[in-house]
């Protein structure tokens, strides 16, 4: 991808991402493989995110037992959800500035 | 490099960190080789300078609270740990400066204008160092404190509930999500 994803836009995609798992949550190799489908990130850097995302209380854990193991699930808290809010109306004006300026925009 | 050379290095590169904190991240680790199987296992683990990625990210988020920009996340890391340390090098000389400036201004205010008759000297030392010495003790740490680590397991939610909705509420309306408060794990479990 040539645009660079800043932190906040990948914050944003991370917390929608879960979203979609509703209150059961994900876990981190399915979170790690969806939010790929969507912006360029190699592959083991995603923990980061999700840690500092919990650190800020904007992701909650638990710990469900799978195949003989602990996975671990992060869902979105109240704040998460609320984060997300906000990133989402952002982006719309954001998006709809730069999609209407390139449709104006003149290509000769 | 496979999986266990992957994680040993991991580990050797958090040993600073708090135990829960490199506990949670070789955890996470382990568990993602797992559900990804051998096979995309090695795609993960090829990736070049992964462990000390990873590592680099975690201290920066740790000292500064957040990275200032995920552009390393698709570049090869770029060497700007070093940033924390220089603005609070740079938060107490200002503040350092700034108990000067008062100290001075306290003396020549204080000083020249009194007959040593009318204000015995302690009456200006009183007044004087009050308010010269406030600053430095937040000059001592202004941002030392490291975020602890954050309860491990899902209760939490529990006290998420009662919280009333507030703020930028009328900013949600076009997120379909952010309506419903959840309570996270309990369904789950």
């Amino acid at each position: 991808m040539i645009f660079n994803t800043g932190s906040a836009l990948l914050d944003a995609v991370v917390l929608a991402v879960i979203s979609k798992e509703g209150e059961i949550g994900s876990y981190g190799y399915k979170i790690t493989q969806d939010t790929m489908k969507v912006i360029d990130i190699s592959e083991s850097t995603l923990y980061p995110v999700l840690r500092r995302l919990k650190s800020e209380n904007l992701l909650g854990v638990y710990d469900k037992a799978y195949d003989g193991r602990n996975r671990r699930y992060y869902y979105l808290t109240e704040q998460g959800y609320q984060r997300l809010g906000e990133y989402s109306s952002e982006w719309k004006i954001y998006s709809e500035k730069i999609d209407s300026l390139l449709k104006e925009a003149r290509y000769e | 490099m496979n999986k266990d050379i992957f994680l040993h290095k991991l580990e050797e590169l958090l040993s600073d960190l708090p135990e829960a904190e490199k506990k949670e991240a070789l955890e996470y680790y382990r568990s993602y080789f797992e559900d990804a199987g051998d096979e995309n296992s090695e795609k993960v683990i090829e990736e070049p300078g992964s462990p000390e990625h990873i590592s680099e990210i975690i201290h920066r988020d740790l000292s500064e609270g957040r990275s200032p920009d995920y552009e390393s996340f698709t570049r090869a890391a770029s060497p700007e740990s070093k940033k924390p340390f220089n603005k609070k090098l740079v938060m107490g000389l200002a503040i350092g400066m700034g108990a000067l400036a008062l100290i001075a201004a306290a003396y020549f205010i204080s000083g020249p204008g009194n007959t040593p008759a009318e204000s015995p000297s302690s009456v200006d030392a009183s007044d004087v160092e009050p308010a010269a010495k406030k600053p430095t003790p937040k000059a001592a740490g202004p941002k030392e404190d490291k975020p602890s680590s954050t309860p491990e397991k899902g209760p939490a939610a529990d006290k998420e509930k009662p919280e009333p909705k507030e703020g930028p509420a009328d900013k949600l309306k076009e997120s379909p999500a952010a309506d419903k408060p959840k309570v996270g794990p309990a369904a789950a479990k």
